[in-house]
Order: structure tokens, then sequence, then C-alpha cells
């Protein structure tokens, strides 16, 4: 047996093949938008494509900043996030210990139109809600944006909801039978126990408001006001075909959404990869 | 704890006024829009002036008159029905190779999932120059390999083609969740299956899938509501030089999903009634496929 | 209701809930730092957010907003006129800010606050304007003493609808085809002996499309689009504006459509579309006629600014459409972007006052100079401000084709914007060979005709604003 131990590190050889592709094939697109964002016009158009830009030009990044803009935008979506994340935050806890503490008739039948309500596509109620935040005059403001995240996210709330079901029951009633109330239960027992699960409500409002386009495209109109996704694709409509700039201004906004995932990689993937799936 | 059923009391109170922020929430931003989205499918409303009644005419126009309502309506069920096979396809074989237990494997899956979380804006721009007939990296890397290099957004065949291609890209979700399902399944009934002399295939079929099917019953559901609401990418990736929005859904309409349409109705063409219709319509549709799926979900196994 | 935005995307997938682990915190938040937090982000919130207690100074200039859809240094060049509109007029302040025309501007308009001053495209102006989106700008025009003989022949009811004027044209463009020299003698083609007849020139655009040894499209010859201008010149017309109904089926217009798809079909649809996806936009070195990608191009005026800054050693040439038959009289386009007031705009008079200082023959003169377009009227052709442009004989052809005559508009309808993206994209599936351009034009005259109906009938004679 001891002969072959030399081979022990290589059977795992086509293993490593085929997932290299697995990788490669997601990773490829990373690599040609960071290549061509440091390409000036004559690379991008060369024949064939290189990988490897020569000489590296970063000219592109100072004109996307410069054009987008790319600060202003940043703070404009950086609010946006920050109203949302407390909206889903306050309120989507507050709901899911509702629906995942408290023990009350009707909870579950509350909990299955929370779960049908997922299903429902925005395009659907698009037209009416616009006209509400018409009627509010709240147009060409963030509030359409951050609103919304105030009356529980279905999604949130069934997260949160699957992990407070895993909160021992002893904890929550001992402090009742301490004459809590339960908004003191709510917020001195469960809350500080689900930190972690916040977190990942944090990460995703935040994600989700970072990348989202149709709603800004819809409510905002002052190019002022438009967050990073809308400034982007702006940028776009005006520079089609300058592939450099283009690409540097994409991978501009996809840099800090990556850069939070590696920091907050344990949240994101063992979050992911553990999923109980009680759907 | 042992409540009577059907009581409403003190404890109800306590629940419905935690539960409030969503039930104000959807009364607002769900129910009253979708009531108020019925009325205004009966309306001719270009929301400067106020809505005025026309009893059925925007649906008999969309039924009848509107070529365009067929198409885009064809165009998202062509992406549906042929795009989320491809891409859960995909995503499990993506899945069962991250699940292997060899070293590194965080840094595949982390690449695997990477994508999921790139803005849809940059995504959208990054395939339009990945797929540039001319100079994309694509078409360079199959005229390399010798295979024809198709005009992807540019010709009416291959772009729906090319959305599910970049669908694919974005499949990371769907494969962690397919993986955290394959890691669920209890290793005894592989061994069991060993046993009874199945082949790797057999396990695939008689343990795997079955093992499977909770899961990839949630991602075919979430896969048919992505479907339907399917617009960033192509308002990004098609839209026309005039910009503003114009133009998008090329080239001849082949790319003109049923979102989008209704996104031009109501924001472009200023025919918010009409666009409510549409609504509507896309509202019956999404509860039927959704009611069908459910009805036949008897290939779910119902284990764990 | 809240959808997650991520699962719009096509990954057919929402992100997924982590299950719950069971970590014990003995941490204790107190109650009130954290509502402190939040109330302290929510004011920052209400901070950041434009608020609605403005305070009102009776002395302050009117703020007025002014969208308008240059950019670069055309951009600049208006804004520089905003400026010293701002210097002169002290009661006035305009703060300008450039977009793309387009669904912004009607979310902006149908949420009630839009800006005081827009640009929009010409197939968009009545369109809104019937729609009670703009404000009716024909008293204004008559008060500022403009009369049909201070426009251009054929300008003075563009943009008028019955009885309304929705906007003023701002800068126009007037269509002829432009050339490249070299490309053109290398085909064994005399640039001076240009096609006199549509049919000459569709075979111009047949023998100046080139493939290269893999079969690949290496020079495009001409790609028309379905412009009125070529059913003109077939003598079609395509809106008989008299009793405003659509007359697309008119055998002028067949003619002309059968024309393009048969130039398009023999320089291989697929490949002139593959071809174009490699074109950037118009106004960069990245200009196909620039790139010496293409032969011939219809084109506006414009265009000679653009070739002169990106591809100052280009050789080109311009001559004007042919008719369909030898001897007939030719025509082209003018087109141009409008400047209209919102009829919400709070301060129409403040507007008005800003658009007629921009439109006035000297500050017209100046800015269609920079941008090297044509102004609408007389004064302002003649102006000494814009002598500089005429005197490049090629640009001086332009102004010679709207100055006598020979240009013609696009005539106002309630249903243009309808019409422009339908003509538009429906082009595309005629170039594709899917349907006959006459089946197509007919299927449109009647989609359009009825459009027209429904228009009507909802909105009376739009006299009720």
């Amino acid at each position: 047996m001891e002969r072959f131990a030399f081979l022990r590190p290589f059977r795992h050889v086509p293993a490593y093949v085929l997932l290299s592709i697995l990788a490669g094939c997601f990773a490829v697109p990373f690599i040609w938008m960071l290549s061509s964002s440091l390409k000036d016009t004559g690379q991008i158009f060369q024949f064939p494509p290189t990988i490897f830009p020569n000489p590296v030009i970063w000219d592109n990044y100072q004109k996307a900043v410069n054009f987008i803009p790319f600060l202003r935008y940043l703070g404009n979506t950086l609010i946006i996030c920050t109203g949302a994340i407390i909206g889903n935050v306050l309120s989507a806890s507050l709901v899911a210990y509702s629906l995942g503490v408290l023990r009350w008739n009707g909870r579950d039948h509350l909990f299955k139109i929370l779960i049908a309500s997922m299903l429902l596509p925005p395009q659907v109620t698009m037209v009416p809600v616009f006209v509400i935040f018409r009627s509010l005059g709240m147009i060409d403001t963030y509030w359409p944006l951050i609103l919304p995240s105030f009356f529980g996210a279905p999604f949130f709330i069934f997260l949160l909801r699957q992990f407070f079901l895993g909160i021992p029951q002893e904890l929550t009633e001992a402090a009742r039978i301490d004459g809590c109330s339960e908004f003191g239960i709510y917020w001195r027992v469960v809350v500080p126990l689900s930190v972690p699960a916040l977190a990942t409500v944090v990460l995703f409002s935040f994600i989700w408001t970072w990348t989202d386009f149709l709603t800004p495209l819809i409510y905002l109109q002052d190019q002022n006001k438009f967050t990073l996704s809308l400034g982007l694709q702006q940028f776009q409509e005006s520079n089609r075909a300058e592939w450099g700039m283009l690409m540097a201004a994409a991978t501009l906004i996809t840099l800090p959404i990556i850069a939070l995932f590696f920091a907050a990689q344990k949240t994101f993937i063992e979050g992911i990869v553990t999923t109980g799936l009680k759907g | 704890m042992n409540r009577r059923r059907g009581r409403f009391g003190r404890p109800e109170i306590v629940g419905l006024m935690f539960a409030a922020p969503w039930l104000v929430g959807i009364s607002i931003f769900g129910l009253y829009p979708i009531v108020s989205s019925f009325y205004l499918s009966l309306c001719r409303y270009n929301i400067i002036r106020p809505p005025a009644f026309i009893g059925i005419e925007n649906y008999s126009i969309l039924f009848t008159e509107d070529p365009l309502f067929w198409k885009s309506l064809w165009n998202t069920v062509y992406l549906t029905a042929f795009g989320l096979p491809v891409q859960l396809g995909f995503a499990l074989a993506a899945a069962m190779l991250l699940n292997m237990k060899v070293k590194g494997q965080s840094v595949f899956r982390t690449l695997t999932y990477l994508p999921t979380v790139v803005p849809a804006v940059a995504t959208a721009i990054l395939w339009v120059w990945i797929l540039n007939p001319e100079y994309g990296l694509l078409n360079s890397v199959l005229r390399f390999i010798g295979l024809p290099a198709p005009g992807w957004l540019s010709d009416p065949t291959w772009s729906k083609p090319a959305l599910i291609l970049v669908g694919i890209w974005g499949t990371g979700n769907t494969a962690i969740i397919f993986l955290a399902g394959l890691q669920q399944v209890p290793r005894a009934l592989y061994e069991a299956a060993t046993v009874d002399g199945a082949g790797i295939l057999q396990q695939f079929r008689h343990v795997t899938l079955p093992m499977l099917s909770p899961v990839i019953f949630f991602n075919l559901v979430m896969g048919i509501i992505g479907s339907f609401q399917y617009f960033t990418h192509v308002y990004v990736m098609t839209a026309g030089l005039g910009g503003g929005g114009r133009g998008a859904g090329g080239p001849e309409f082949s790319t003109l999903v049923y979102p989008l349409y209704l996104y031009q109705n109501a924001f472009l063409f200023f025919r918010m009634g009409y666009a409510s219709a549409m609504a509507w319509i896309l509202f019956l549709i999404v509860a039927v496929i959704l009611a069908f799926v459910f009805r036949t979900s008897s290939w779910v196994h119902e284990d764990s | 209701m809240q959808t997650s935005p991520n699962s719009e995307t096509f990954s057919h997938s929402a992100p997924t809930p982590p299950a719950p682990r069971r970590r014990r915190r003995s941490g204790f938040f107190p109650l009130i730092s954290l509502a402190a937090l939040a109330l302290a982000c929510l004011a920052m919130l209400a901070f950041a957010l434009p608020g609605c207690n403005r305070r009102v100074d009776p002395n302050a200039p009117v703020e007025l907003r002014f969208w308008y859809a240059w950019s670069g240094y055309e951009g600049k060049f208006l804004q520089s006129l905003v400026d010293e509109f701002n210097a002169t007029h002290p009661h006035i302040h305009v703060q300008g800010s450039f977009y793309n025309i387009g669904d912004k501007l009607l979310a902006s308009i149908a949420g009630g606050s839009p800006p005081d001053i827009v640009t929009v495209w010409e197939f968009m102006l009545t369109t809104m304007g019937e729609s009670g989106a703009f404000f009716p700008l024909e008293d204004y025009v008559t008060s500022a003493g403009l009369t049909r003989d201070s426009y251009l022949p054929n300008l003075y009811d563009y943009g008028t609808y019955g009885k309304h004027r929705w906007g003023v044209p701002s800068a126009m463009n007037a269509l002829a085809i432009f050339y490249n020299t070299k490309l053109v003698r290398d085909a064994g083609l005399d640039p001076a002996q240009y096609p006199k007849t549509m049919a000459e020139l569709a075979e111009w655009a047949k023998k100046l499309t080139l493939y290269d040894e893999r079969g690949i499209m290496r020079q495009l010859g001409f790609s028309p689009s379905a412009t009125p201008v070529y059913f003109w010149n077939f003598g079609g017309n395509y809106f008989d504006t008299e009793n405003k109904r659509f007359t697309l089926d008119d055998p002028g217009c067949i003619r002309a459509m059968e024309w393009m798809a048969s130039v398009h079909k023999s320089s291989g649809i697929v490949n002139v579309r593959r071809f174009s996806a490699g074109f950037g936009k118009l106004d960069s070195p990245l200009h196909p006629l620039a790139q010496g990608k293409m032969a011939l191009r219809e084109d506006g005026q414009w265009l000679i600014k653009i070739l002169a800054e990106y591809a100052p050693d280009l050789d080109y040439g311009v001559f004007p459409f042919p008719p369909e038959k030898a001897g007939d009289t030719a025509v082209t386009r003018v087109d141009s972007s409008f400047w209209a007031i919102p009829y919400a705009s709070k301060h129409p008079d403040e507007a008005w006052e800003f658009l007629s200082w921009l439109i006035a023959p000297e500050q017209s003169a100046r800015f269609c100079f920079a941008l090297r377009n044509i102004p609408p009227l007389h004064a302002s052709v003649n102006h000494p401000a814009f002598a500089e442009a005429r005197k490049d004989p090629r640009f001086d052809f332009f102004v010679r084709e709207v100055e006598e005559g020979r240009a013609r508009t696009q005539p106002a309808m309630p249903v243009g914007q309808q019409f422009q993206e339908k003509l538009e994209q429906g082009q595309d599936v005629v170039w594709g060979g899917s349907i006959t351009p006459k089946a197509f034009l007919e299927n449109l005259n009647m989609d359009m005709n009825r459009q027209l109906d429904r228009e009507t009938r909802m909105l009376g004679s739009g006299d009720d604003l």
C-alpha cells in the first residue's frame, strides 16, 4: 500500500480538471471585464483579442469616474441602502417575531399568505404603486426606494422566522415569567440572540438595494439623484462602444460588492451552504 | 399553552400588532394595487388626465389587435420553457461538482457564486461586450476552435439563446442551493445503493434525484417567478441607439419579453391602463402556472 | 409588497435563507441606543432627501430646470448659453442638465414635478402635447412677433397640430448622403456622377458592399432606414394632414419600402446587423464613416463637424437623395428636436422668457453654429454668427436645401410616438424577410389609423385643456 502513497495526491485530478473548467467559465468574464477596462481603443478592437493589456491604460477609470459622477452616485446609493437596511431589519424582525415566536390563532394562515406573496411579480403592482407614490408627491425622491422596506419584505421575514424558530423556547418563556413585556422579550432576548441572522438581512438588503435597477429607473429622474446602477446604465447609453470606459465603470460598481462579499464571506457562503431549505 | 382554536384574545392582538408592519404593507403595496390595477385595466389612462372607463377595450386590443402582446408572451414563455431547464440542469451539474470532497473546494464555490452578486446592469453591459459579434471574447474563442460565430444579440435567431447564456453565468445561487440539498442526502442511502449494485447513473436516478426533489421544486418555482419578471438584462442589453428605453427588445422584437413590453406601455407610451391590463394577465398567467406546478408536484419526495 | 430585486435577474432563484445557527450571544443591546441610532439615521435621511420645506424668499430668482439632450461639447456650449442668460437675467435662474430623451421624461411628467423646459424628439411632441403634457405655445410665439415669414420654408407649422403649437424647434438637421471618396473610387465609381435615381443608388450600395475571404463583411455600402425621405422620393405620402389619416398603403410608400428591403437583401441583412453591432456612438471616432467601414451613409449636416474633429483626413463628399425616376424633383427631410414647456411647470412665463431668448436669432445662430445644425429662422441663418459655417460648401449645400424649400418635415400626429417605435422596430422585421413590405405597411396603416381613431375619440380635439 505504502508504495503507491505518492500517487494519492493525484487521485483527484479528474475532479480538479472539471472544477477548473467550471470555475473558469464563471471567472473568465470577470477577467475579460478587468482586462478590457485597462485597454485603449486600439487594443480593444485588436484582432484577435488579447487577455493582457499592453500597455496598461488607467485613463478609462479616471474618465468613467468623472463622467458618471461616481462619488455622487455612490453617496446616493449609500443613503438609499442605509434607509432600506434600517427598514428591513426593524420591520422584518418584528413581523418574524409574530410569526416565529408568538403563538396565536391565525398565525400559520398569515405565514402561508406571506409565502404566497413572495410569488407575485413586481410588474403586477408597478403601475398602481407608481400612482400611489405620485399622489404622495414622492416621485423623483428616494422615498419610493426606501419606504417599502419599512413594511416588511416577505423574504426577510421568512428568513428571520426560520431563525427565530430555532431559539429555545425556555429562554422566551423564562423572560415572560419574569414579567417581561412581549416587546421586551423581542428586544432584549430575541434580537440579541439573532445578530447573525440580522447580519444576513443587512447584507442582502444592502446588495439588493445596490444592484436594484427597475425601481430607481421608474422613480428617479433628476440625474443628480441617480444610483450607481442607474447611472451606469445611463452612462452606457451615451457611450456605446467605448468599451474600455464601460468596462472600467462596470468594474467600479462591481468591486465594492465583491469586496463586501469577501469580507463577509462567512455570513454569506456559510449561511447559504448550510441552508435548511424549509420552504 | 393548549389554547382552544378559533379564540380571539390577547395573544391574537399582540400577534397582529407585531405583524402590523407587513399587514399594512401588503395592503398598501399588494392588495390595493392588485384591485386598483384591475380597475385601471378597464380604463384609458395616461396619468396626466384622470382615468376614463372604457370597459374591456384594453383586453380586446391585447387579444385581437396587438401582435406584440403575443410576441412578448411567446418570448417570455420561450425563455422559461427552454432557458429554465438548461439553467437548472447546469446548476445541478455544477452543484454535483462542487459537492466533491477535494481540497480548495471553497475557492471553486466562491467563484461559482461570485457572478450572482454583480449588479445586473454591470452584468448586462459586460455581456454585450463579450457577445459582440466581431470583437467579443466569445466569438473569438468560437472562431479559434473553428466553430461558426453567430451574431448573438444582433441576430433574431440567436438573441434569446444569448440571454439564456447570460442567465447561466448567474446560476450560482441555484447551484449553491442544490449543493446544500446534496449535502443533506444521507451517505447511508448511497452506501445501501452501492450494496444493491447500483451504478453511478442509477444512484443519481434513484437516490440523488428523489432526495433532491424538494430543492428542485423550490428552484423551479423561483425560476418561473424570476423568468416572468425578467427585465433588467434585456432593457440594458438590447436598448436602441436612441436611448431612454426606446428600441429595446430588438432585433425584430425577438427579445421583447413580457415585462419589458409592459414597462414600455406604462412608461414610454403613456398607456397606463393598457399596461394594467397586461399586469393583470401576467398575474393570472403566473397564478395558473404555479397552480399547475403545485398540483403536479407529486414527484416531489416529501421525506425531509 | 416587495420582491427581491435579485430574483428578477435571470438566475432563476432567490438567495437562500441561511439555516438557524444556534449561537448564543450574551450581549445586551440597550434599547435606547439602537432606537437613537435608527432615529439619527432617519433624520439624516430626511435631510438628505429633497424636503418640501424650501424657504421662499420673495427676492430670490425664479428657479427653472432645463433638461437638454446634448452631451459633450454640444452640452457644454448650450450650458454656456444658459450661464449667459443667468448672468443677464437676474430674476431667473436656469439650471440645465443633460438627459436621454425617453422614459425618464415621461415618468417625470407623469410624476407631477417635471422640469420647466424639456427637449423632446419631434415624434413625441404632438403625442405628448395632445395628451396634456405640454403647455401650448402658440400665443407666446405670436406675441414674440414670429410669423410664417420669419421661418425658413415649410417650417412655420412644424410642431403644430390643429390649433396648438406644443413646442419650438431647437436646432435642425437636413439629410443627404455622405460618401467616402476613396471607397467610392476604389469600387470604380465616380463621385461626380452620383446616383440620379433610386435604382442607381441601389446599384452603388451593392458595388460598395465588400466581404473578406472568410465571408465576413468588411465594408458596408449603404443601409437605408425607413425614414419618410424615401416615401416622399418615391412619390408616397404616408399621412394625410387634411383628414388626419395614415396613408401608408400608398403605392409610393410600398415601392419605397420594397426598394429599401431590396438594398438590405442584396447586402445580406444578417451581415449588416453583425457589422453594425460594432458601431459606436455617432459623435465619436467610432462613427462608421470616420472609420472607413461604410461607403455611403444617410446623415445630417452635423456630421461634418464630427468628421472634421475625429477624421480630419477623411476625403468625403455629399450628394442629395435621388428621386425614384430621373428628372423628378427630389426632396429631403429636415428634422429637429423641440423645446417644450411641461404643463405642470409652475413658471411657464419665465420658462418662455428663457426659451424666447434661446431661440432669438443671435443665440440660435450661435448655438447652431457650434453644433453645425441649421437654425429655423431666416434671421439666424443669415446672422453673422452663422456665416462662418456656411463657408464650407458641403455645409452650405444642406442649408440651401432647406432655404430653397426642398426639405420637408414629418407631419405632426398625435400617435407619432407609437408610429416611430413601430416603424423603427418593424423595419427590422421587413429587412429580415419574415413579412413583405406591402403587408407590413398595410398592417401598420390599419393599426395606426385605429389608434388615431381611439386617440381622437378619447381626447376630443385636445381643446379641453
